[in-house]
């Protein structure tokens, strides 16, 4: 349901033919799938579809987020990010999983969340004193 | 217990009322009877129904009946309790279908075995209120605009249907393409995929149409004009379903996109 905060999905999600134009923000629990043209933010808790013909100008914020259209604003996928051949993106992303087939156009800066980026080096810390042991040895 | 709003009998009709009348003394059920004439309206009557304390009122006849007597059940405080029983004049209708029947016995057979369900109304300002679905048509694409909570919007159009819960299809003509084209995708056997309809829920909406005010019907009958909003008022009606209404509906699967939903509700 469009503006519809619940975090638990009802009904089939919000399908935005390739005629029709939007201003404000898109919101919906379910997936939303985009042929028009959107200005404003779009907000899902599952999955955002950006299709070939879909122009989006604004934020876009879901689970997992795939581009085939146009989108200029910042990106954030919770699950994985893809931008397809068709798709152009201009501005930044923020995905634990990003995915830019060939022929995509990405303009913009990418971003790990906050959370994974300190996974990330928390993994990698352990593995700094090993190297640095082993340079030990053969000195 | 039982108050039978049973609209005028029209030709093939009148015979089928007095069999009705039958079969619900036959189960028991039969109540008082009221038919709307020029001097009491479906409104006058329903509202009778109500102040005489009645638990069910039932509409017998169309759908346009139907909606009338929701108005008043929906609208009136008195009536917060009272049920709506229905026995269609149509058992093909999106109406039967929801409420689980195919044919007069087994409406009468729901009455009596009164299996309760609360059941969402799509209401348009300033006082209609409708059970199955409203449409906005146009003879060709034309621009509408329309604006919801904190979007506005506009689209083409050739048909838009509104359902309760708000549930908004807009369907769009491009998609059939010219004449050519028709045919080019008739003799390839080309099936060009839909980016043109439109599917949402809200709680709220108002279309305004870019020229001449629209019609919007519910059973074929005009019950307003665009500029019009529409609310969902979900879980406002207490109705009676057939008990069986699953395996109903199973037997005869709804046509269309939409009408998997139908079956789950």
């Amino acid at each position: 349901m469009l503006g519809d905060k619940r975090s638990t999905p009802s009904g089939q999600g919000t399908v935005i033919g390739a005629n029709v134009k939007l201003i404000g923000t898109l919101q919906d629990a379910n997936d939303i799938t985009i042929h028009g043209r959107i200005e404003g933010e779009v907000i899902s808790n599952q999955a955002i579809n950006i299709t070939e013909t879909a122009y989006v100008k604004g934020p876009i914020s879901g689970e997992l987020v795939t581009i085939a259209g146009k989108a200029r604003g910042s990106i954030t996928a919770t699950g994985k990010l893809e931008i397809l051949p068709t798709g152009k993106v201009f501005g930044s992303v923020t995905s634990k999983d990003l995915s830019i087939k060939s022929g995509a156009i990405f303009v913009g800066k990418s971003t790990m969340p906050e959370g994974e980026a300190e996974k990330e080096e928390a993994e990698e810390g352990p593995k700094e004193p090993k190297k640095e042991e082993a340079t030990y040895e053969v000195e | 217990m039982y108050y039978y709003i049973i609209e005028q009998a029209r030709g093939k009709f009148s015979s089928r009322q007095e069999k009705i009348k039958d079969i619900l003394g036959d189960l028991g059920i039969a109540g008082e009877t009221a038919t709307p004439t020029a001097a009491r309206s479906i409104e006058e009557l329903t509202h009778l129904g109500v102040i005489k304390g009645y638990s069910t009122i039932v509409a017998v006849g169309s759908e346009m009946l139907v909606n009338k007597v929701i108005t008043v059940l929906a609208s009136e405080q008195m009536a917060k309790e009272t049920v709506l029983g229905v026995i269609p004049d149509d058992y093909t209708s999106v109406l039967a279908k929801k409420l689980g029947v195919n044919d007069i016995y087994s409406a009468c057979r729901a009455l009596k075995l009164r299996k309760l369900e609360t059941t969402n109304l799509c209401f348009i300002e300033p006082n209609k209120y409708f059970l199955t679905e409203a449409l906005i048509e146009s003879s060709k694409n034309s621009m509408i605009f329309f604006s919801l909570e904190n979007i506005k919007g506009s689209a083409l159009f050739q048909k838009i249907i509104i359902k309760p819960g708000l549930d908004i299809s807009i369907y769009d003509r491009t998609l059939e393409g010219s004449l050519p084209q028709k045919f080019l995708r008739w003799l390839f056997g080309k099936k060009e995929k839909d980016i043109y309809t439109s599917n949402f829920q809200t709680k709220r909406i108002r279309f305004e149409s870019e020229k001449e005010n629209l019609p919007i019907k519910v059973s074929g009958e005009i019950v307003a004009k665009t500029p019009a909003t529409f609310n969902n008022r979900s879980r406002q009606l207490k109705i009676i379903v057939a008990r069986d209404r699953l395996k109903v509906e199973e037997k005869n699967p709804p046509i269309g996109g939409t009408g998997g939903k139908t079956s789950k509700n």
